[in-house]
């Protein structure tokens, strides 16, 4: 497992492209400061009825970020962004397609077949696989975060007093459902053997159940007794609020299902290539 | 078993759903043997090495090697070259390498440099693999699998997409291999390198183990070939097929077919008997390969 730990790393993090897609999402942190301070600042003289048009539930939805209020959106606090955007799935959907896509495409390309041609369990060198993609895209965001933080310092946007305790929360949860999403993609991307189709259903699963569930109960006041259950809508329901017991249950629960699963499916699979 | 066997397969089954793929087969490679395995298209030669390399695991039957049934820890000591199986393209000749030693444990800074030089590449390790030539592509990908010094060579139509030089360089690695006392087991359907190359050879047919020996006993079967002169050689070929289905024949020169028989066979009018003579290696593993003696 060590010297599949090693060999994963390498490949993952010694080459340009890894350089360039940490610079990227500095980039991208800088972007979506100067777009929040925008809004911000357009927002002053925006009529209530232009502004319901973004209501989305209880929430005014401006892609990267959601608010709750007119106060919120017009003072902007470095923490709320931060809480918020660390909430929103949108950030762990694309890591998860991310690492599914890259996953994958070593499963095709006979990476996985070296290391299992050479005596290494099927099982190890999915979990290596998984773990050093993980690691990655936790740096990734660590590193879009930072970016964020420096930006929105630099922007003069003011911070309030922030929570360590409430970042960690939010942070830990993320990186469950990262996990969970990661496995689920993955496992999708390698049975339906077409990686693009897979992480569309992922992605629509991901993003659109939670999406109807909020849609019923919030504009048609319909609530389902199951919806509770319903792991992902819980989880896609952590916005502007506190995780709670529950949401780590859900989170580790979907985490470990899904990891289990995959190694079963991927310890039966035929190894083609593509 | 016995410990001089490097690979032992005992009545390997294996189905992808419903289908079977390999049917029953058995084979032996003894230690220091170039094992030939040989057969046609969909024969089930690949999905046996798939097998034994751990890449298919969803079958029933004994697999011993090294004459051990512990096959994680004795398939490191194995090196493949897989033909349906490539990596990734955009790697460069020499990371490849160094993955391959990262997961042998072995040291990149030497083994990198014997195996380049075994296989003749050093040249073109810096190349990506995707902008490498067939043959280029395939030596890095043989030096691959001859990081860690293995004991067991596994190869999967090596001969494929070679230049004779680089088929007449491949033939002498292996021989020089071979000679320090590493077991290769090769399928290819290049029939006379086989032929110039192996020790042992086993025949699959239709995921069934056909026929396996030596070069020796397999000569000492007795075939021979019957030479007939036809009209047409597609309508006699044909006719032929239909008349006796049970017997190999192969298209010979110009308008004459070789029947490769034990015994003479007798065959209708429009068939005239021109030669007789001791049936070579090639021929009589594609007598095998015909799978003509399970349906006589």
């Amino acid at each position: 497992m060590r010297k599949l730990l090693a060999l994963q790393c390498r490949k993952t993090f010694c080459n340009a492209a890894a350089a360039a897609i940490f610079g990227s999402a500095l980039l991208l942190s800088a972007a979506v400061v100067i777009f929040l301070q925008n809004i911000s600042g357009t927002l002053s003289g925006v009529s209530d009825d232009m502004l319901e048009t973004f209501r989305q539930g209880q929430y005014y939805n401006f892609l990267v970020v959601q608010m709750r209020s007119r106060d919120e959106l017009e003072h902007l606090y470095t923490n709320q962004l931060l809480t918020r955007i660390l909430n929103s799935s949108s950030l762990t959907v694309l890591l998860s397609v991310y690492i599914s896509r890259t996953v994958t495409a070593e499963f095709r390309q006979g990476g996985f077949f070296a290391a299992v041609a050479k005596g290494c369990r099927r099982s190890s060198v999915y979990l290596s696989y998984l773990l050093v993609m993980l690691l990655f895209t936790f740096l990734l965001a660590v590193t879009y975060l930072a970016g964020f933080l420096v930006s929105a310092t630099a922007a003069g946007i003011p911070s309030t007093e922030i929570a360590p305790g409430e970042l960690a929360a939010v942070l830990l949860t993320q990186v469950f459902m990262l996990f969970s999403f990661s496995v689920f993609c993955t496992t999708l991307s390698v049975l339906l053997r077409q990686t693009t189709a897979a992480m569309l259903t992922a992605v629509s699963v991901v993003l659109a159940l939670p999406s109807g569930f909020t849609y019923l109960r919030v504009v048609q006041h319909i609530s389902f007794p199951f919806e509770k259950f319903w792991v992902l809508s819980r989880l896609s329901d952590l916005t502007g609020r506190m995780p709670e017991m529950g949401d780590y249950l859900s989170a580790a629960g979907l985490a470990i299902g899904s990891a289990a699963a995959g190694l079963l499916f991927l310890n039966c699979i035929h190894i083609k290539n593509e | 078993m016995s410990e001089e066997q490097v690979i032992g397969v005992r009545d390997l089954n294996f189905s992808i759903g419903s289908k079977p793929i390999l049917k029953g087969i058995s084979l032996s490679v003894r230690k220091g043997a170039v094992y030939a395995l040989v057969g046609n298209n969909g024969a089930g030669k690949t999905t046996l090495l798939k097998v034994l390399l751990g890449l298919e695991t969803q079958y029933q039957g004994e697999i011993r090697l090294f004459g051990s049934q512990e096959l994680l820890a004795q398939r490191r000591r194995i090196g493949a070259v897989m033909q349906m199986l490539c990596r990734n393209m955009s790697l460069r000749g020499k990371e490849h390498l160094r993955q391959m030693c990262l997961l042998c444990g072995a040291d990149p800074a030497t083994e990198i440099t014997r195996v380049a030089a075994m296989t003749e590449c050093t040249g073109y390790l810096h190349k990506r693999l995707r902008d490498c030539s067939d043959g280029m592509y395939k030596r890095i990908l043989i030096a691959g699998a001859l990081v860690g010094a293995p004991s067991l060579l596994i190869l999967d139509e090596p001969f494929n997409a070679i230049d004779p030089q680089g088929m007449e360089h491949l033939r002498i690695l292996l021989h020089t291999l071979h000679k320090g006392g590493v077991t290769i087991l090769v399928t290819s359907h290049i029939l006379p390198e086989l032929v110039r190359l192996a020790t042992d050879f086993g025949v699959i047919c239709e995921g069934r183990m056909s026929s396996e020996g030596t070069m020796r006993s397999l000569k000492e079967r007795g075939f021979f070939r019957y030479i007939y002169a036809v009209d047409a050689l597609s309508d006699g070929i044909h006719r032929l097929e239909q008349e006796h289905p049970a017997l190999c024949a192969i298209p010979y020169y110009e308008d004459t077919i070789a029947v490769i028989s034990q015994s003479q066979p007798v065959l209708s009018e429009g068939f005239r008997f021109c030669e007789k003579a001791e049936a070579d290696t090639e021929e009589i593993l594609r007598y095998y390969m015909c799978g003509k003696e399970q349906t006589a």
